[in-house]
């Protein structure tokens, strides 16, 4: 132990965690080291030994982040299982014959997929395979072709089952059922939000897209059995979870297993398909949980440096409301999201903004889906926009700037849709307190 | 999110000893993630049907597989520890490189072997207080609370899980020093 103040140690803590990840190193791994440091200065050798160990143990075998490769799994199932292309062609139909319905459709699907899917990059590249070939086949513009599989992808973390809201959870011991109810609502309004400034951009610049063929109301209404798949898991996971019958963990192997026996009926999964979407989920669940894991630890030691007190105090002290506070706090995000990565900024600095923005007032449910929107802000826009990203690496002859262009105007809407969810909490929380006093 | 930026005119120059060492490692531990990873996927497969027969056992039958929570947590340590070799294979992830891609190249080459001693140095740690973890279990003779399973196997396999992430930071390191003696 050191006789430095507890703020200098605070500071050298965090300047440590900046220096090594802006020298390229892993941003789980780099919160590892500067809270070791930190921990091993403000406490001394034994106290940074033992919570390593022991953070590392508690992450590890959660009972709330247990979920993380169930949700995962479901959506990669879906994905390989034809669930998606038979709801894409469902909105097709409905909507494919409008200017720009190509890329509304796959923003319903998206929406529907996200009802399956807990994770925005399965959903972005599971819907890729479905919309892209229809919407080159039309000559849609690249930009809106992938700003729509990009910004849709990203209602996978919105619309539960959802990845972020499990993490958001465990890091602010939030209900996940209540979590994932919150998140239904706002996901709807932006999916149609979505589909009206598509409508708006292809009225504004008519060469962005082109009219599909119509289909007939037979045809459509017979197109409905292609969400039927959808619409039991969702029911089953959500019902199961606000019935109180599946705790959030149960909810995800029985969504699972429901996605695989959906999957079966349409006679398109493999077992090499199910093979490799287990392997797939153990490994994006080890990359968040490694994460996480980094997160914990780090805020581990700013809960005993004067970091977080002094950020806290600075902000009430400064006596300003609690709308400008959250706003403020949006811009941190925006600024560190254009930093790193957008997940590692939430897990960090949660901790800290959480309970100073509850005790102003806002409802935790509202604070989750705001943080939510906030990630999936900062999965589209550069530097570090890992959806686009992940397009980007499945088409090599499509430029980043064109994707990261496309997206913009998805940005745009999500940002007032931001500003709707900070004015008016009644849209996160409407829908759980109504479950919950109908329980 | 970023990759490491190879020189390229690194593909012409013969492979060194050094990297030649790396390589080797390289080609001794990419099977043995392989199946670690398959013992992650079959781990979680297991998750899936602890769960279905807990809740088929609990509304049906009125008898809910007993400790399915612990067994659930214990099943999310061995599919993570397991797979953290797997996911850390290839390229990196996770990764900032908005500042350091505008380094000079021979200072990134200086930079990136300290990075990766240090990251082993905490894995070792970690591997290390892992196993001391284990060994307190193992002497306070601990168990779940349901049922009477052992822990302390568990917090050894996460040790394993994280020692086999420390091969792959060697090489990286071995890779990068090959890289900068070459200039």
């Amino acid at each position: 132990m050191t006789e430095l103040p507890l703020w200098a140690i605070g500071t050298i803590g965090a300047g440590i965690f900046f220096v090594l990840m802006f020298v390229r190193m892993h941003v789980g791994l780099s919160l590892m080291i500067a809270g070791f440091v930190g921990i091993w200065l403000s406490r001394g050798m034994p106290a940074a030994l033992n919570t390593l160990a022991t953070t590392a143990w508690r992450v590890g075998n959660s009972t709330y982040l247990v979920v993380i490769p169930l949700f995962v799994l479901m959506g990669i199932i879906a994905g390989e299982g034809g669930v998606t292309a038979r709801a894409f062609d469902t909105f097709n139909r409905w909507v494919g014959h409008l200017r720009g319905g190509l890329a509304m459709a796959t923003v319903g699907t998206c929406a529907a997929f996200g009802a399956v899917c807990g994770d925005n990059i399965a959903t972005a590249a599971t819907m890729d395979k479905s919309a892209l070939p229809e919407m080159r086949k039309y000559g849609y513009d690249d930009r809106l072709t992938f700003g729509s599989i990009a910004a849709g992808g990203n209602l996978g973390i919105l619309i539960p089952p959802s990845t972020a809201f499990v993490v958001f959870g465990f890091i602010t011991q939030t209900s996940i059922a209540a979590l994932f109810i919150a998140g239904i609502l706002p996901g709807i309004i932006l999916t149609l939000m979505f589909m009206g400034q598509i409508a708006l951009q292809c009225k504004i610049n008519p060469s962005l897209s082109a009219e599909g063929p119509k289909a007939s109301w037979k045809a459509r209404l017979i197109s409905l059995k292609g969400i039927i798949g959808i619409l039991i898991v969702f029911a089953l996971v959500m019902g199961g979870l606000l019935g109180g019958i599946f705790t959030p963990t149960e909810a995800g192997a029985a969504g699972t297993v429901a996605v695989i026996v959906v999957s079966l009926f349409y006679r398109q999964i493999t077992f090499k398909a199910l093979g490799h979407a287990l392997v797939e989920s153990t490994r994006i669940t080890a990359m968040i949980l490694l994460l996480i894991f980094g997160a914990q630890y780090f805020s581990h030691f700013l809960t005993t440096s004067e970091i977080a007190p002094a950020i806290s105090n600075a902000l009430v002290e400064a006596e300003l409301s609690k709308y400008i506070v959250i706003l403020l706090v949006c811009v941190i995000y925006f600024i560190l999201g254009c930093l790193m990565d957008i997940w590692s900024v939430m897990i960090i600095t949660l901790p800290i903004f959480f309970p100073i923005l509850t005790d102003m007032g806002f409802d935790p449910l509202q604070l989750g889906v705001i943080a939510v929107l906030c990630i999936m802000i900062g999965c589209i826009t550069p530097p570090v926009g890992v959806v686009v990203f992940s397009l980007a690496g499945m088409h090599k002859e499509v430029p980043m700037y064109t994707i990261f262009r496309g997206c913009w105007p998805f940005v745009f809407t999500m940002c007032i849709f931001l500003v709707m969810i900070i004015m008016l909490p009644i849209l996160s929380t409407w829908l759980p307190d109504l479950m919950i006093a109908a329980r | 999110m970023s990759e490491h930026g190879q020189p390229e005119r690194e593909a012409t120059l013969p492979a060194s000893g050094l990297a030649r060492f790396a390589d080797s490692i390289e080609a001794f531990y990419k099977p043995v993630y392989t199946w670690l990873g398959y013992i992650g996927a079959a781990a979680l497969a297991a998750l899936v049907l602890a769960m279905v027969w807990s809740i088929v056992g609990r509304k049906f039958f009125g008898a809910p597989l007993k400790g399915s929570t612990e067994i659930t947590q214990l099943g999310l340590v061995v599919m993570t520890f397991l797979v953290l070799g797997a996911e850390h294979m290839g390229h990196e992830k996770m990764t900032v490189d908005i500042i350091i891609k505008h380094f000079p190249r021979r200072l990134q080459e200086i930079i990136a072997p300290i990075t990766y001693i240090l990251v082993i140095a905490i894995f070792c740690i970690l591997c290390w207080q892992l196993i001391v973890l284990g060994i307190t279990y193992q002497d306070a003779h601990q168990t779940l609370r349901n049922i009477d399973v052992k822990i302390y196997p568990f917090a050894y396999l996460a040790a394993f899980g994280i020692l086999t992430m420390i091969p792959i930071y060697i090489v990286r390191f071995l890779k990068s020093i090959d890289r900068a003696v070459k200039k």
